[in-house]
């Protein structure tokens, strides 16, 4: 296809999402008819990402300029490898957690399909936009249908709870909102462009422009959730609906840490005398967050200081900012955005089955749901970076490069958390899977349906065949490094 | 100067606002900060220049920027809905805007996985021990007003 017409096709991500959204909301559907578009737009969505993937897997970046605007003035949309990529992961795990929330029944709610439907849009806007100014609007556009889907999507934790995580959710988000808006304020009054092509290399151009784009950088770390401004998400995101964790886990962390890889290379120039402070920064997420996740008492809670502790692996890879760290941290990016989603899936479908939160509470699973076993323990094995799954290609990648680049510190401490880690999910292991089956007088055999632990087997299938045929990925990855390194070619598709 | 020492006062004022603990007042810190981050983007169009950019023949060194005024329209919008929303969130559940846990909890009903299932005899006879917003609670505890006095949770 001419990538002119492609190119003109690149707003329709954002665009037909939210006319779906709306058709839902204006249409009274039933129940199941809402679903039903919803999986099928869902699929569609990921289907033409993976078109556009194999379009500029290898070629340069496609550009539509929206109103075919100059290219000084335009606000473009971009297609290069690393937004197709993100795109893809995206929209699979949208449509994974669509799935899921479909058979926990948690899309009754009548407005959940056009509530996940804004945000498959927010997400598709935030991860093509070429402008700094709509990445703040589309990320906006993610996060306005996430409040009201904390608020509606609940799992019988009661009103108080509800709120509450609701209320820290959206003070600490709209504060972020400020922030990352007062930066691009900074950047435009310094430096005259909020265009990123336009402000390649130029973050660190004046004093003004530095402090803008630090500005950014700490507003998008801190809707990444890197210590020390974790608190929102491990206080948070366990008090959800399993599937909105889930949903949430896969996509609103990701576009935060996309948009630093973005940013950070692109416009920061890769931090230059500031890597020491990111080097720092990252380090010690990883190892508040795995030490928080060893001293809690609940499945989804210590999968969200996981959920951390894995953002300061991903983001370990930018920090470094070499060639082969770049392709680990986004090799990274994918697979554990596949681990993570698969296991927030499998304990949410321990928690809906068995209705307990607390280790402990249930046990002896391994014996019950055999395969619910399996699908936790495969996700488990590949996140704590055993082979063959694709956490071990991961981890080798990411401390080989770190190796190389001459931070024995980060591959210290990679190691240390990786073992922690082991432990930590050593304990929900010993205390769901192992002992005696609990609450034996009330049924026999397995409890788990089949169509829940699905979605999350889906995902755990995927994390062993990266690890087995991860190579397409990684040179996927490298390239992508290559571009970010040198964003020449996304400057010259940008600006002609 | 006076555009920065104004947006100096409300960014200040916002702040503190937002560090107080009824979340009414943290509501209020944010309306302060939105309107400092708004005129601070104003202020990023340069505040000498200030025709009206409408027309063909334009000069460059008097008319304003329109971008950044385009900025503060679209910021506007976004911070006014968050904002109504968290207004939404201070005024429900008994009427109390604390930020601290002290809302009576209200047990939602599970949803049923199964309908024709005998989970849904199970959900019946295990409904979820633990409502509580703090996840440290002892699952034993029943979830009642009284309870959650005599543990010291307001």
């Amino acid at each position: 296809m001419p990538t002119d017409l492609v190119g003109a096709a690149l707003p329709l991500f954002v665009a037909v999402p939210i006319l779906l959204a709306g058709l839902l909301v204006g249409v009274r559907l039933p129940s199941a008819g809402r679903q039903a578009v919803l999986v099928v737009g869902l699929a569609a969505h990921v289907s033409a990402s993976a078109l556009l993937l194999s379009t500029v897997a290898s070629g340069p970046p496609i550009v539509h300029r929206v109103g075919l605007w100059p290219a000084e003035l335009a606000i473009p949309f971009v297609a290069d490898a690393f937004g197709a990529l993100m795109l893809v992961l995206t929209g699979a795990m949208t449509l994974i957690c669509a799935v899921f929330a479909v058979a926990s029944r948690t899309a009754d709610q009548p407005f959940f399909a056009p509530l996940v439907l804004v945000i498959t849009a927010g997400v598709s806007g935030a991860v093509l936009t070429g402008d700094l100014f709509n990445l703040f609007v589309f990320v906006e556009l993610m996060l306005l249908p996430s409040y009201a889907l904390v608020i509606l999507a609940h799992w019988g934790l009661g009103l108080r709870m509800q709120l509450t995580a609701t209320r820290i959710y959206v003070a600490v988000n709209l504060l972020t909102s400020t922030l990352l808006l007062v930066g691009v304020g900074v950047i435009y009054a310094t430096l005259g462009t909020v265009n990123i092509a336009a402000l390649a290399g130029r973050g660190t151009e004046s004093v003004g422009g530095t402090l803008g784009s630090v500005i950014v950088i700490a507003a998008l770390a801190i809707k990444a959730g890197t210590v020390p401004a974790h608190g929102w998400v491990v206080r948070t995101y366990p008090h959800m609906s399993p599937a909105i964790t889930a949903l949430f886990s896969g996509l609103h962390t990701k576009v935060a840490v996309y948009g630093l890889f973005r940013f950070y290379s692109v416009v920061f120039d890769g931090g230059r005398e500031w890597s020491g402070a990111a080097l720092a920064i990252v380090a010690v997420s990883m190892v508040v967050a795995v030490v928080g996740s060893l001293g809690e008492q609940h499945g989804l809670a210590v999968m969200s200081f996981h959920l951390v502790a894995q953002l300061g692996f991903i983001l370990l890879g930018l920090a470094l900012y070499t060639p082969a760290a770049l392709t680990a941290g986004v090799f990274y990016l994918v697979y554990s955005t596949i681990t993570k989603t698969s296991l927030f899936l499998s304990l949410g479908a321990v928690e809906l089955t068995y209705g307990r939160r607390r280790l402990g509470q249930v046990s002896g699973l391994l014996r019950r749901d055999p395969v619910t076993a399996a699908v936790f323990g495969a996700a488990a094995l590949s996140m704590v970076g055993i082979p063959p799954f694709a956490g071990f290609v991961a981890k080798v990648a990411l401390v080989t490069a770190a190796w190389d680049a001459g931070a024995w510190v980060a591959v210290v401490v990679a190691l240390l958390v990786s073992v922690l880690t082991l432990v930590s999910l050593l304990q929900v292991w010993g205390a769901l899977f192992l002992g005696e089956p609990t609450a034996d007088e009330y049924a026999e055999g397995t409890l788990i349906p089949g169509r829940l632990i699905a979605p999350a087997a889906v995902l755990a299938i995927a994390a062993l065949a990266l690890g087995i045929g991860g190579e397409p990925l990684l040179q996927l990855a490298s390239h992508i490094a290559a571009g970010l390194i040198d964003p020449a070619a996304y400057v010259k598709g940008v600006l002609g | 100067m006076a555009i920065a020492l104004t947006i100096a006062l409300l960014f200040g004022a916002g702040v503190f606002m937002i560090l107080r603990r009824g979340l009414l007042r943290v509501i209020v810190g944010f309306v302060l900060l939105s309107h400092a981050v708004n005129l601070l983007l104003v202020a990023s169009g340069g505040l000498s220049r200030r025709d009206a950019p409408i027309g063909t023949a334009l000069d460059p060194s008097t008319t304003a920027d329109p971008l950044p005024q385009a900025f503060v329209l679209t910021a506007i919008v976004i911070a006014f809905a968050v904002t109504v929303f968290l207004l939404v969130l201070s005024v429900v559940g008994d009427g109390d805007d604390d930020t601290e846990l002290s809302l009576e909890g209200r047990a939602m009903e599970l949803p049923d996985l199964d309908e024709d299932d005998e989970i849904v005899a199970f959900h019946r006879a295990h409904q979820p021990t633990n409502w509580h917003a703090y996840l440290d609670r002892t699952d034993d505890t029943p979830d009642t007003p009284d309870a959650s006095e005599r543990r010291g949770v307001r």
